[in-house]
């Protein structure tokens, strides 16, 4: 009886699909959500008023290695993390009409997040960084202010960072039973109690800095 | 309900593989404890449709009756179920049956599961105990393990966790749960332990564990209650342990 499997040379996602998906799960953790959580810690001086914000910001700009760091802990963590992340999307077929659970949901709301948080971050990368990469603009507490002080822009950032705060926090629970650590029943439910907090007190936050910038 | 009270089914209908699917309405009498596999054999008594055309009667497979062998599954408005337990009385009408979609439908409610046969093979799901000469008693089995072991067993390959997985369906590889929960029986038997690296090695490749993405309707769906996704839980922390001494060379 013929079988669905395919049996054509699987391609090098496929051949690869265990370590892949290993590191796209590690990388969300480790750099990405350690480098959100410290980006979110950072700007947070952004309560101390523009000029101690702005101190802040400029020791950053002048750490060694800063091109280096910033490619290899930021931007390509995430670009992988994003690719892999589209040919994971490409491999789902969602069904929540027929099935509802709420881990279901879960699973939906995890990729649309995912989709949504890397439009925001490339918007977000070129309102700021690229700002000064391309255009030799300085990025300070001013050039927040500008930028959030218009309805729209503001509105964009509070819907990123919902998304962000959501993709890290499930991405978490996820990544806990990826890597064998939460097994049982209880346990799953438990650390997804955990990562709905780590979740709502993310998105408080960023908004909450957002607000501290106007 | 009352005995002799008309009953309408709405069936999903295919001559062949080939052929494209329709839609047939049938109405059968119904008498108390009637279930799908009860409506569906009066459907064949007298094969014509509720508005009286005669017509071939709708095939399907059906073994123990039980809930016990997993033959008769089906899409029950709209939810994946054996055909046997399902009660007329408890379902809102007309009742629906579909075909499971993640497999190749053969005719009417017919479908082929042996993707999921491929998947026991491929992992291994069985404990390999061949040879000519008295191999004496196994190793003892703690009461501990017996139950969690029973547990697992209960699977009858009925294919409800697949059904219900959006992981699973033709265009990917993916093993799904059923399988990955044997290997988690298998490798906590003593004996079927000594090839448990082997059943780790099938699931981190192609279509292996790594493509769950904790959806989690397996376990809401399987009418055995295996917790299959502490199964996918456990079993992701032995390839962990294994990938990790791979990686190191222990």
């Amino acid at each position: 009886m013929s079988s669905s499997f395919n049996n054509t040379a699987p391609g090098f996602l496929v051949r690869n699909e265990f370590w892949l998906k290993r590191l796209h799960s590690l990388s969300g953790i480790l750099p990405i959500g350690a480098y959100v959580v410290f980006h979110f810690f950072q700007n947070s001086y952004a309560q101390h008023g523009p000029e101690r914000y702005n101190e802040v910001v400029h020791a950053l700009q002048g750490i060694p290695y800063r091109f280096i760091l910033e490619l290899g802990v930021i931007a390509l963590p995430i670009l992988y993390h994003a690719l892999y992340g589209f040919a994971i999307l490409r491999w789902g077929a969602p069904n929540v009409r027929a099935y509802p659970y709420l881990a279901n949901w879960r699973y939906v709301f995890q990729r649309l997040t995912g989709v949504v948080a890397l439009a925001y971050i490339v918007f977000h990368v070129y309102r700021t960084t690229m700002q000064d990469y391309l255009y030799g603009r300085e990025v300070n507490f001013q050039l927040m202010a500008i930028d959030l002080s218009q309805p729209w822009i503001f509105l964009c950032y509070a819907i990123g960072i919902v998304c962000v705060a959501y993709h890290f926090g499930n991405g978490l629970w996820s990544f806990l039973i990826t890597w064998g650590i939460t097994r049982g029943e209880r346990a799953q439910r438990v650390s997804s109690l955990i990562c709905l907090g780590i979740f709502v007190s993310m998105a408080v936050w960023g908004i909450h800095i957002l607000t501290r910038f106007i | 309900m009352n005995s002799g009270k008309n009953v309408r089914f709405r069936i999903h209908r295919r001559e062949n593989p080939s052929a494209p699917p329709r839609w047939e309405e049938f109405e059968v009498s119904y008498y108390p404890g009637m279930n799908v596999i009860g409506a569906l054999m009066e459907i064949q008594k007298n094969p014509a449709t509720a508005d009286g055309k005669p017509t071939t009667p709708p095939a399907w497979e059906a073994n123990c009756l039980e809930e016990v062998c997993g033959s008769c599954t089906m899409v029950i408005n709209g939810a994946v179920r054996q055909a046997c337990s399902a009660l007329v009385v408890n379902l809102s009408q007309p009742i629906e049956l579909r075909p499971m979609s993640k497999f190749p439908n053969l005719r009417d409610l017919k479908v082929d599961r042996s993707r999921m046969f491929e998947g026991l093979k491929k992992v291994g799901a069985w404990v390999p105990l061949d040879g000519t000469h008295a191999l004496g008693a196994g190793p003892k089995v703690s009461p501990e393990t017996q139950q969690k072991a029973y547990a697992l067993s209960r699977c009858m390959t009925c294919g409800c966790c697949l059904e219900a997985c959006p992981q699973y369906h033709s265009r990917s590889q993916f093993i799904g749960a059923a399988a990955i929960s044997q290997v988690r029986l298998f490798n906590l038997h003593p004996s079927g332990a000594m090839n448990a690296g082997e059943r780790l090695e099938a699931l981190m490749g192609p279509g292996g564990v790594s493509n769950c993405g904790n959806a989690q309707n397996c376990v809401k769906v399987c009418p055995k209650e295996i917790p299959l996704t502490t199964s996918i839980g456990e079993v992701e922390w032995q390839v962990t342990q294994h990938a990790i001494k791979k990686l190191l060379g222990f």
